[in-house]
Parts: structure tokens; sequence; C-alpha cells
């Protein structure tokens, strides 16, 4: 049992403390993956806290019957999706009034960066094609379901090969280009 | 931050995750498994940056496609072979310099193993030159040569032996020296005729050896006798017919010194001495004595041994039965 689950349950058993904890921890950990999955969004804190008081109202009533964190993750999901909807229509309106979409900002790269990124991939590409021609099927845009059939190998081979290729570059960015 | 994944199941799809590879069912694991997890959660913020530059830097996404292409098919195969053995690491660790140095630690002992081949083949080589010369002398000497004369040797004569080069001609298998005149061919072996007599006459000696070896026996009886100051010890009083190792002690002798040992017999008088006896176990202090058992006869026996640390002299009797 992981700590989450042992907090949830101390908490619904009635511990201030444990709720407190739980509180902290899953605001803490709702803010981040909300930053990560609303990229660039300013109101990513709102959304995070807006999860995070439906998560503690429902501790509260004793309806979360399922995994904490899983019920936890759900409802960002959901806020997320409530927001994402809200932008868009917010967008369509804006457009409608005023002509214009919101400018699509692409993330810019610094040269030094890409360069590195460029070196290390090639530096994975020599010994481990099959991890560099994933990558580049994946910046092709075809689906996972595509890659596996195109390669011929099984999903959770597809899993792996990612996983590595990523440790692979990791390791080579925090060596600075070496491998 | 967490230094471990709590689920290294759930979290190999780490990257598929990040790049929107899981299907949603997936997705929703991970992301629950994402709040558990500190390091997952830590992993995705870290990497979101370098994630995001992979898949919308347009200079990436073509160096990419140029380092790989999308099916493994539609690379060539010295491409692929290349890439192998010459990958892009230190270049110590390309598998190309491992095995360049393998073939270099490997010649020298090819050239071992050729060398000692050489060897084997000049120690065999009269005897192929020998072989050699005959086929040369069947096909060749048929222009000038007749068949063995009318009393029936099975000779030849080189007649021109200068004109042949060294491998033609004819060799003696016993002396190795060129034949250079009739010479005696036995058992598709030519030998001078000197040799050849020489060879029967070693070959009778080697025969008789051989049949004498086969005939006597190889392992002689031996008979054990240990006697002490006081009493002889043994089952049985020992008998003609077997060679006889004689056991006695030896208490105050000093080890790598040379000892008189003299075996008496009651009538005959001394049938054996050693001036230099130092067959002394280290252990028990006991002597060893191998008796043949042509040295011996029925009768009383008096083992006498002399030498430093004794005093006077010990003495053993025994006896020895018919």
């Amino acid at each position: 049992m992981n700590s989450l689950d042992e907090l949830f349950h101390k908490a619904v058993g009635g511990d201030k403390a444990a709720e407190n904890d739980l509180f902290r921890i899953i605001h803490e950990r709702l803010l981040r993956l909300a930053k990560y999955k609303l990229r660039g969004d300013a109101y990513y804190e709102d959304v995070a806290s807006e999860a995070c008081r439906t998560v503690l109202q429902k501790l509260r009533d004793g309806a979360i019957k399922s995994a904490f964190s899983t019920y936890a993750s759900t409802v960002l999901r959901n806020t997320i999706g409530n927001h994402l909807q809200k932008v868009k229509r917010r967008n369509e309106l804006m457009e409608e009034l005023h002509g214009v979409e919101d400018e699509q900002t692409s993330p810019t790269s610094d040269p030094i960066r890409r360069k590195t990124i460029i070196d290390c991939l090639r530096k994975i590409a020599g010994p481990h094609p099959e991890y560099a021609r994933v990558l580049r099927m994946v910046v092709d845009g075809y689906t996972s379901e595509e890659i596996c059939l195109e390669l011929a190998i099984k999903r959770n081979t597809y899993y792996v090969w990612l996983f590595r290729a990523r440790e692979l570059l990791k390791r080579c960015l925090e060596k600075g280009g070496a491998l | 931050m967490s230094k471990r994944c709590c689920n290294s199941e759930i979290g190999t799809l780490i990257h598929a995750y990040e790049l929107n590879q899981l299907t949603e069912v997936e997705t929703h694991l991970f992301e629950d498994h994402l709040l558990e997890c500190e390091f997952c959660l830590d992993e995705v913020s870290n990497f979101q940056e370098i994630c995001q530059t992979v898949l919308t830097d347009n200079e990436i996404q073509q160096a990419l496609k140029s380092l790989v292409p999308r099916t493994p098919q539609s690379e060539p195969v010295w491409s692929r072979l290349f890439r192998r053995l010459w990958p892009e690491t230190n270049w110590l660790l390309r598998p190309a310099v491992a095995y360049i140095a393998i073939l270099v630690l490997i010649y020298p002992a090819y050239l071992g193993f050729k060398e000692g081949a050489i060897q084997t083949y000049e120690r065999h080589a009269p005897l192929q030159r020998i072989e050699a010369a005959r086929l040369d002398q069947d096909t060749a000497g048929h222009e000038e040569q007749a068949a063995p004369d009318a009393q029936g040797w099975d000779y030849s004569q080189d007649q021109d032996t200068a004109g042949h080069e060294e491998h033609a001609a004819l060799r003696c298998a016993f002396c190795g020296k060129i034949i250079d005149g009739e010479y005696i061919s036995y058992s598709g072996e030519s030998y001078h005729a000197q040799c050849g007599e020489t060879l029967a006459t070693i070959g009778v000696e080697l025969a008789e050896q051989f049949f004498q070896f086969r005939t006597e026996p190889q392992v002689r009886p031996v008979q054990a006798l240990v006697l002490t100051s006081r009493l002889r010890v043994g089952t049985r009083t020992p008998s003609l017919g077997a060679d006889l190792v004689i056991s006695f002690p030896l208490q105050g002798a000093e080890m790598d010194r040379n000892y008189t040992v003299t075996l008496e017999h009651e009538k005959t008088g001394v049938v054996f001495e050693d001036t230099a006896f130092t067959d002394i176990d280290r252990y028990d202090f006991s002597g060893r004595l191998y008796v043949p058992a042509e040295l011996l006869k029925p009768g009383k026996y008096v083992l006498s041994v002399k030498g430093p640390g004794l005093g006077k002299g010990l003495s053993y009797p025994f006896e020895i039965d018919q």
C-alpha cells in the first residue's frame, strides 16, 4: 500500500493530521500534473485547486469508493476537460467577435540544446536504430497501432523501446552530449 | 525527489505517455500512477521541455529522418552493417575496434598453428618425397627404364638423378640419403641395399624383444615383511618366489644421512649390502628395503643397520620359508 492510500484510510478514519498531509500532497501533485497537461496554460493552478477542492469535499463526504489516486486523477481529468471546453468556447467567441484565432505559440528551441539533442539522437541511432526509428515515426505522426503494425512488434515492445530511447536520451543530455 | 519508480511496470509507459502514444485506458492508468509516484511525476515534469522540443522542432525532426529510414527494410544492408560496427560512441567501445583487436590476437595464433603444421609436414616430408619420386619414376621412368630384371629383384636405377629436381630424387627411408643405383623396395618404402640389411637385423632384434616382453609377466609379486625390535610382525612367514619389501624401525635415525644396511643369511653370509641407504620414512622413522626374489633363499636372515644416531647398530632376525 502506498503512502497516499495509507493517508487516505487514516483520513477517512478521522485522522485530521493525515487529512492535512493528504491534502497537501495531493494538491502539490495535482498542481504539477495539471501544469504538465495544460502546457503553457496560465490557469493550471485554478484547475488544480478546483480539482483538489472537489477531492477533499468527496473525501469528507465519504464518497470515494475507488482507489484514492484513481479518483483524484479522474477528478483532475474532468476538471481539465471542463476548463478546455471553456477555453474553446471563449476562443470561438473571440473568433466571432474579432475574426482572429488565439496565437498558437510553438516552443522556440535553444540552438545549443537543439544541437545537443540531435547529437544524442545520432548516438542513439548508431547502436539502436530501432529506438531512433520509433521516435522518427512518432514525430512523423504515426499512431502507436500503425507503428506496431509496420515494425511488426508488440505494443509492450514498442513501449519498452520508447522507454529505453528516453533513458538513453536523458543520460546523453545529462552528460552534455556524451553517451 | 524520489529515487525510484514505485511501479516499474507502469513506469515503462512514461515516454509513450509523454509522446501521447498510450491508449485512453493506459493514459488514465499512467496518470493514476503519476499521482502515486513522485519519481515519475518529477520525470515527466523535467523532461517535458525536451519532449516538446523533439516533437515540434523542425531541425530535430529532419535530423531524425536523416538518421534512420522509416522502415528497416528501406535501409541498405551496408548502412545497417556500418551502423552496427561503427556506432557513434567512444571509439574504444566500437564493435569494429573489438573485432580488429580479436583478429590481431588471432593472427599470431594462426601463424603458430601453421608453423606447427609445417613442422609436422617436414617431419613426414621424406616419406612423401619418396612417394613422389616413386610416382615420378612410375610415370617418367617408363620411357628410359625397364621393369624388374630377369632375376626378379624389384629394383630400379636412377640413371639421370642430376637432371631431376631434388624433390623428385628417390631417398632411402632408413638413412634419408638419395638412392643412386639399386635399391630394395619393401612395404612401399625404398632402401639402400645396405640399409635394408641393417633394418632387417634391427627388426629381428626388436621382434625378439617384443615377444619376450609379451610373454614375460609385467607385474612381479611382492610380499611385505614388517620387523620390530623384538618380534617379527606379520600374518605369515615370507616364502620364496616373490620379491620382498622389508620394513624395519629406525628410531634415532637422521634424515638425509647414509646408512649401511646388510642382509646376512645364516649359511651363505651377506647376500645384500647397501652402504648408502636413505630410504627412511620421515613420519614413522622406519626403513624400507627392497630385496629381489633372486637373492632370497630359505633359512634364517639377520638384517643389520648401522649409521648415525643408531649407536652400535640395529639387528632384526627373520626367517624365510621354502
